[in-house]
């Protein structure tokens, strides 16, 4: 190559490079963090304490569920291995769970493993299925004998099981109770997600139940509401979170070509995961609040509490990222949280919730 | 009788990138705008990016096979592979989210093996000006 021809190579690397940059900082990449206009009421940090960590061994794991000692974990590219650990113990054991049409699963990825002690559920939104087994006995049986496609599916009662699922007369996701007892098995529970932009995304949340009280929580993603319902799917109360985002602040585009629609840019995200125990909801927050401190707040992950009965915020704590991952999947059961962290399975001790209330009341 | 070079293989080789991926852009247009207006990066700036990058690359893949043009579609190549590849650097090691919205094939290259794609085509335009100076060099020799 001649010299010119070089300035010239070394000049386009530069007006490249200026391009990037230049779009770099037309982004909101370059904009700081976003703060949020409400305050939180922390914990002090040494309230919330590690008990254990596992090393699963697998980046594909979920939480299935707990049985006191015993946390029970499912993996998304293999719905049949279901792990069960026992953190005191440091151990954990490969269940091989039996379906009898397992290559029918075999070649459609989504199902997922639900345990209710004492039982345990494979449920598949889109062949559909939904199987039960007793834990203990590793081969399943078919429950529901029609089942209904779901977006998202929990064990509401022995018999029933709570799913968001799309109705087309509504044209919008619903939730709706599928029962093994009940006539008709599938009963949609119509209004309770209230569509703000396209009905599909705009409403999209976490469902958790309370091993204690039985309801069920739904708490949205994209706005600070959250819904509690009885066994029966039917609302007992609607409340807020202490942020101030009540409008889904998201762009839906509708792709014609493909026959799908997606999120037509980044969305803004209120909530990221719940779970409710105890009559509390924990709620796993992704906003920074006005008092809380950005180098901790991107270190670990907040979670604002909620007293579910009355709707009332009660305090909020932080979950530390473990080996340099957030949090993925959480439950709460007996004041310890569960917690997955890309391949480590962590458990903390929340302490008891009368002390934090206490020593936030007392400041 | 017109020999082929390996300039000849290099152009072809770029030009059918550049034709085949533009194509791809704008028979599913709507698609490709709502994906990489999913990107952080550019989700701003989506509404033109969407035109111009089609465009661009039938430009420098007409611009190739014209010889007064050919060593600015060549520095054009570059720099366009060259944008490309740091863009995916970028977007791998700094942005939440990482959206695909290549079309056809190239879809389903992982990214790392995306990256090592685009920074092969960017080396392989400047190889082509390197051959592109033999050519004159030969021709010149040739009419002298």
């Amino acid at each position: 190559m001649t010299r010119i021809q070089w300035y010239i190579l070394v000049g386009c690397i530069a007006v490249c490079s200026l391009i990037l940059a230049g779009l770099y900082f037309l982004s909101p990449l370059s904009q700081n963090l976003f703060r949020a206009n409400f305050d939180r009421s922390f914990t002090s940090e040494d309230r919330i304490t590690k008990e254990g960590e596992l090393d699963l061994d697998i980046t594909d794991s979920y939480l299935a569920g707990i049985d006191d000692d015993l946390i029970y974990v499912g993996r998304r590219s293999n719905p049949f291995e279901l792990i069960v650990a026992d953190i005191k113990a440091g151990t954990k054991k490969v269940i091989n769970l039996q379906v009898s049409d397992s290559t029918e699963f075999g070649n459609v990825p989504g199902a997922i493993v639900s345990v209710d002690p004492p039982y345990y559920y494979i449920a598949h939104g889109v062949l559909p299925r939904i199987y039960r087994g007793k834990l203990g006995n590793w081969k399943v049986e078919r429950f529901m004998d029609d089942s209904a496609f779901f977006v998202d599916a929990l064990p509401l009662t022995k018999n029933s099981f709570a799913l968001r699922t799309n109705n087309a007369f509504t044209k919008q996701f619903e939730l709706a109770k599928e029962s093994k007892i009940d006539s008709p098995a599938l009963q949609f529970r119509n209004g309770i997600l209230k569509k703000q932009v396209d009905g599909l995304f705009c409403v999209d949340g976490s469902m958790s139940t309370d091993e204690v009280s039985k309801n069920l929580v739904y708490l949205y993603t994209y706005r600070n509401q959250y819904m509690v319902l009885d066994t029966n799917l039917h609302v007992v109360a609607e409340h807020h979170t202490i942020d101030t985002f009540s409008h889904a602040q998201i762009k839906v585009a509708y792709v014609e070509s493909q026959g799908y629609s997606t999120l037509a840019s980044p969305p803004a995200q209120i909530n990221i995961d719940s779970w409710v125990s105890s009559n509390l909801l924990y709620v796993q927050s992704n906003l920074l609040a006005r008092n809380e401190d950005q180098g901790l707040y991107e270190r670990s992950s907040t979670i604002d509490v909620y007293d579910v009965t009355g709707g009332k915020y009660l305090y909020s704590f932080h979950i530390p990222d473990q080996h340099r991952t957030k949090v993925q999947d959480f439950r709460i059961k007996d004041q310890r949280l569960v917690g997955i962290f890309g391949r480590y399975l962590v458990t903390y001790d929340l302490g008891s919730n009368s002390d934090l209330k206490k020593e936030i009341s007392e400041r | 009788m017109k020999k082929l070079d390996l300039l000849d293989v290099i152009t072809v080789l770029l030009a059918t990138l550049f034709l085949y991926a533009a194509v791809n852009k704008l028979i599913t247009f709507q698609e490709f705008q709502v994906q990489i207006s999913k990107s952080p990066y550019i989700t701003r700036q989506a509404w033109w990016i969407a035109w111009a990058v089609p465009s661009i690359e039938l430009l420098i893949a007409a611009a190739l096979f014209i010889p007064r043009l050919q060593l600015a579609a060549l520095f054009a190549s570059f720099s366009l592979m060259f944008m490309f590849s740091a863009y995916i650097a970028l977007v791998l090691n700094f942005s939440p989210y990482v959206p695909c919205s290549c079309g056809g094939i190239l879809n389903k290259l992982g990214w790392t093996e995306h990256l090592i794609f685009n920074i092969a085509f960017t080396l392989l335009a400047v190889v082509g000006v390197v051959f592109y100076n033999r050519r004159s060099r030969r021709m010149e020799f040739a009419t002298a």
